[in-house]
């Protein structure tokens, strides 16, 4: 094989990971994107060292979340209007829908509402939304979250407080009500 | 709901929430971007990115040039010999020139060359407008 299939097959092996980690710090996928995209090229240039490293999913995750973070303080400001715009449009893909009506009605409703939570997820506003993801999803502690945002410890705790709320109301909405 | 219940449902759903799925345009762009990467790399070719050892090897060369010339020159004849001179001179004569009557001036002529053309853009989008304005009526 050789180091432009090996690194392909890295690509495809770790890309759902990476993407999920972005997408979900950043609540856009066309900025997920970016990111991920330049993740791959950071892993690219040192592809000889980390390829064949068993630390490999960590480091990624790792300069996956830095990297967001980063497109977070840098740009965000200036995309707020259009994320706020097309939010809205985001959500189940054309595949997924498809792949929704050819479930049992169970599924269909439990992937609805999986759905409107990851949507509902997306919507928080960024300094909610990125200490959930890392409490929930990246499993980080409180202090870890509040050394690696710059905050203090009562604001991620509150910041995170505030998020779970706002999707426990999107939660107890009853189905079909929206 | 009672608030505990949606606490704890809260907690469950986002266990069970799959892992949004890559767009399939992902691996293509990276792809792109790699092979991107690697051909600015190709051609990159300036000394700094050259490997340690032919740069030592290229100083090498520069530095017994340099001594080469050196020890040429009491041996040149009459002619390179006047020549360099002259070039001197005339090296040392434009500095003198320079610092007396123009290095005090060149950021006040560099300024006012930015603002000369500033003024010449304005003035011919300005002019456009009127023209546009002028054929759309």
């Amino acid at each position: 094989m050789t180091d432009a299939a090996r690194f392909e097959a890295f690509v495809r092996e770790y890309q759902d990971m990476v993407f999920a980690t972005a997408v979900r710090l950043l609540g856009r996928e066309a900025d997920a994107e970016d990111v991920a995209q330049t993740v791959f090229l950071r892993a690219f240039e040192r592809f000889a060292e980390i390829g064949p490293s068993r630390e490999a999913a960590g480091w990624l995750k790792t300069v996956a979340t830095n990297l967001a973070l980063n497109h977070l303080s840098r740009y965000r400001g200036r995309w707020q209007l259009f994320s706020e715009m097309d939010r809205d449009g985001q959500g189940t893909g054309l595949a997924d829908r498809l792949a929704l009506m050819a479930a049992a009605p169970a599924d269909i409703e439990r992937a609805e509402q999986q759905d409107r939570l990851e949507r509902a997820l997306r919507r928080l506003p960024d300094h909610q939304r990125v200490p959930l993801v890392l409490f929930h999803f990246e499993e980080m502690g409180y202090q870890a979250i509040a050394d690696l945002l710059r905050v203090s410890l009562a604001k991620v705790k509150s910041d995170i407080h505030r998020g779970r709320e706002a999707l426990k109301k999107e939660l107890s909405i009853p189905h079909g009500s929206r | 709901m009672d608030p505990a219940d949606l606490d704890q449902l809260l907690d469950r759903q986002l266990r069970a929430l799959p892992r949004p799925r890559a767009p399939r345009t992902l691996v293509p762009r990276v792809i792109a971007a790699t092979l991107d990467r690697a051909g600015d790399a190709r051609a990159a070719t300036g000394w700094s990115t050259w490997s340690r050892g032919w740069q030592l090897v290229s100083v090498g060369a520069l530095m017994a040039l340099i001594a080469g010339i050196w020890l040429l020159i009491p041996a040149a004849p009459q002619e390179i010999t006047d020549a360099t001179r002259t070039a001197a001179e005339t090296a040392t004569l434009v500095r003198v020139f320079w610092q007396v009557l123009f290095g005090p001036i060149a950021v006040y002529i560099a300024i006012l060359a930015v603002a000369l053309t500033l003024a010449c853009a304005a003035a011919w989008a300005a002019f456009e407008v009127a023209l546009g304005g002028a054929s759309h009526r």
